[in-house]
């Protein structure tokens, strides 16, 4: 790997170490900053048309099958995607889901209120949580990661799904690469690729290099994480595109229509600003983003903080204010985490101390948020109207069914 | 007549991989271990990577290393940092099959009959970042400092002496455009060499690349950013191209 100095965008607040790479142009503006100017040059109702051409030959005239395959969870922009892809698509597609185990009582709350305004079929998987464990324990000590299997379960199983039910389009909704750190242009119209999970999903680890580089692990133990095979998806002609290249993504924006429109709820989360994202686990916000902070230097709000300041919704300066408001905070429920995976707290606390890169200073430039008038009318974008608890407490729902 | 080759290029970049757009902007991709293990699974005719910023750093052999122990397929072309007749041995003994000479080629030509002597003739790719002037003129791109100008005796010389085994002919304004690769260049260096051509930039669809394929002189066309778009690319452009005399697609095994 060639060395070279860390460079921070002069307009964003990504720098060069970011683990999906970035570039930086000659006036030090990042390839994410300049990807995201697009969103205010595109003819959007000229590429909405270029997706209606796209979806046509995928509709089932017969309403014998599906016409597409909807990954969708109990948060994110899952409620937005199906309002596109059901009411302004017309399209009829069967949600899929992948059982995460750590799912809150919200979460579960609003993928139920999900699949009921919409009216739609879902399938959802849960892999025995033995393996599960399993292979949590593994990537955690060795990968410094116990999110593998969700990422890898949530971005395979709509693929298997398309091969054995015989549905070739999957939709998803924006590309995390694109909006981040501007991998590919809006007009390059990115689709899913196998790649592209296994490089940034997967940190460079798909389910056979589990297998064949940690010895803790079985054949029996892997396979539901499996990528079918070359030849079923060339096959079925299995494809996978992205709404964002379509549609004037606006994550905020998009979630609080949807609070209006369909009945979305949302929850206040100890280490970001933003109430909308990820509510339906109780440690993606949580330990799972203090590790990215100890292994890369930053943690979620940075990326949310980021994302505002493209928007112009919040100055570079406050960003800076509120990104070191919450970087530093403890997460919360590890306990509950080592308890369901049959370990310690002091367990979990000695492995964080080995992903911790010293390379990062975690110290805040501020120590205390300076509330101004800017910055408080900018939260009041983001401001809960439920919680994660509901009414059940702070447990994992292994399995509901919602209302 | 062998068949033509489709061949998938990485663009290496401080380490990472990127798509490229005219040697002027940069857009990141991933790690090239990711993109190369692909391109080998998808049945591409070769691999060419092309670490870019190395200038004369000598090439990046931890690359090369890393994409060697991949267990690839699919022969494996290395560019970047190739000055000398030891970093030419050194890069072939680290995994490279192929090694395409650039920066080289401008400022020490006498450098490469002590490469061939050491790895072979047909190891050797010359690369020709090409440009046409207004007045259709031939114009050479250093592309590390921007400059142009005529391609030099020396480097006519070379090729037309047959010091190496294939010229990787460049579009430079058409890289990374998506618009087509202009033949025009193919024309100005076919004046030059009878060597086997490559035909390398602004290639993204079918179209771009039918009429070149059934150019005598062409032995592969290569595509770069635009294989990152979608999924199995290499199988989609091969199975649009049935009517013209490429190797045929077939898939390694995916797992």
């Amino acid at each position: 790997m060639t060395i070279s100095l860390v460079q921070t965008c002069k307009r964003c607040l990504y720098d060069t170490n970011h683990p999906l790479g970035l570039v930086l142009d000659s006036e030090g503006i990042c390839s994410g900053c300049r990807v995201h100017e697009e969103k205010d040059k595109l003819d959007w109702a000229e590429r909405w048309q270029r997706l209606e051409d796209l979806v046509k030959p995928y509709r089932n005239r017969d309403h014998r099958n599906y016409d597409c395959i909807l990954p969708v969870s109990g948060a994110g922009d899952s409620f937005f995607i199906l309002h596109l892809v059901k009411e302004r698509l017309g399209l009829n597609p069967l949600l899929v889901t992948y059982n995460r185990y750590y799912n809150t009582p919200l979460g579960i709350r609003n993928l139920a209120q999900l699949r009921r305004r919409f009216d739609c079929d879902i399938l959802i998987q849960s892999v025995n949580p033995l393996s599960v464990k399993k292979i949590i324990r593994t990537t955690l000590r060795e990968l410094g990661s116990f999110h593998w299997p969700v990422l890898a379960g949530q971005t395979v199983f709509p693929v298997q799904t398309a091969v054995s039910h015989q549905v070739p389009l999957i939709i998803w909704g924006a590309h995390q690469g694109l909006e981040q750190v501007g991998m590919f242009s809006h007009l390059h119209e990115v689709e899913m690729t196998r790649r592209y999970r296994k490089d940034h999903d997967l940190m460079g680890y798909e389910a056979d290099d589990l297998l064949s580089t940690f010895d803790t692990l079985l054949e029996e133990d892997i396979w539901q994480y499996r990528y079918p095979d070359e030849l079923a998806l060339e096959t079925v002609g299995v494809r996978g595109i992205y709404l964002g290249n379509y549609v004037r993504w606006d994550a905020l924006a998009q979630h609080k229509q949807m609070v209006r429109y369909a009945g979305y709820k949302s929850a206040t989360m100890p280490r970001t600003f933003d109430v909308y994202d990820h509510v339906d686990d109780w440690h993606y916000l949580n330990l799972h983003d203090y590790i990215k902070q100890l292994k890369h230097g930053y943690g979620r709000v940075l990326d949310q903080a980021c994302r505002e300041i493209r928007y112009g919704r919040i100055t570079r300066e406050d960003a800076i204010l509120l990104v070191n408001k919450f970087k530093n905070i403890e997460p919360k429920n590890i306990s509950m985490f080592a308890d369901w995976l049959d370990t310690s707290v002091e367990s979990i606390n000695f492995i964080l101390q080995q992903w911790r890169n010293d390379m990062h200073s975690t110290e805040s430039v501020f120590s205390d948020l300076k509330i101004n008038p800017s910055l408080e009318k900018f939260q009041q974008n983001f401001v809960a109207n439920s919680t994660l608890e509901q009414n059940l407490g702070e447990k994992h729902i292994v399995i509901g069914k919602g209302l | 007549m062998l068949r033509k080759r489709l061949l998938g290029a990485v663009v290496v970049r401080q380490g990472w991989a990127v798509q490229s757009f005219g040697y002027r902007r940069w857009l990141p991709l991933g790690k090239p271990e990711c993109l190369v293990e692909n391109l080998d699974r998808w049945g591409a005719d070769g691999i060419v990577v092309l670490a870019m910023d190395r200038g004369y750093h000598g090439p990046d052999l931890q690359l090369i290393e890393r994409l060697g122990a991949l267990g690839l397929s699919t022969p494996l072309t290395y560019g970047g940092g190739l000055a000398t007749e030891e970093h030419a041995r050194a890069a072939v003994r680290a995994g490279a099959e192929r090694l395409v000479l650039d920066s080289v080629l401008r400022h020490n030509p006498q450098a490469v009959g002590a490469m061939a002597s050491s790895v072979g003739v047909q190891a050797l790719v010359a690369a020709l970042p090409l440009l046409l002037g207004a007045e259709g003129d031939l114009q050479h791109l250093q592309h590390l400092t921007s400059d142009k100008g005529p391609l030099s005796g020396p480097i006519c010389d070379l090729i037309k002496g047959e010091q190496v085994s294939e010229v990787l002919v460049i579009d430079a304004a058409g890289e990374g455009e998506g618009k087509g690769f202009n033949s025009a260049l193919l024309d100005a260096v076919e004046v030059h060499t009878s060597l086997p051509l490559l035909a390398f930039g602004g290639l993204t669809k079918p179209d771009h690349m039918h009429s070149l394929l059934s150019r005598r002189q062409l032995a592969g066309v290569v595509v770069g950013n635009a294989l990152n778009y979608r999924e199995h690319s290499i199988g989609y452009l091969k199975t649009a191209l049935t009517d013209q005399p490429l190797r045929p697609h077939y898939q390694r095994c995916s797992v």
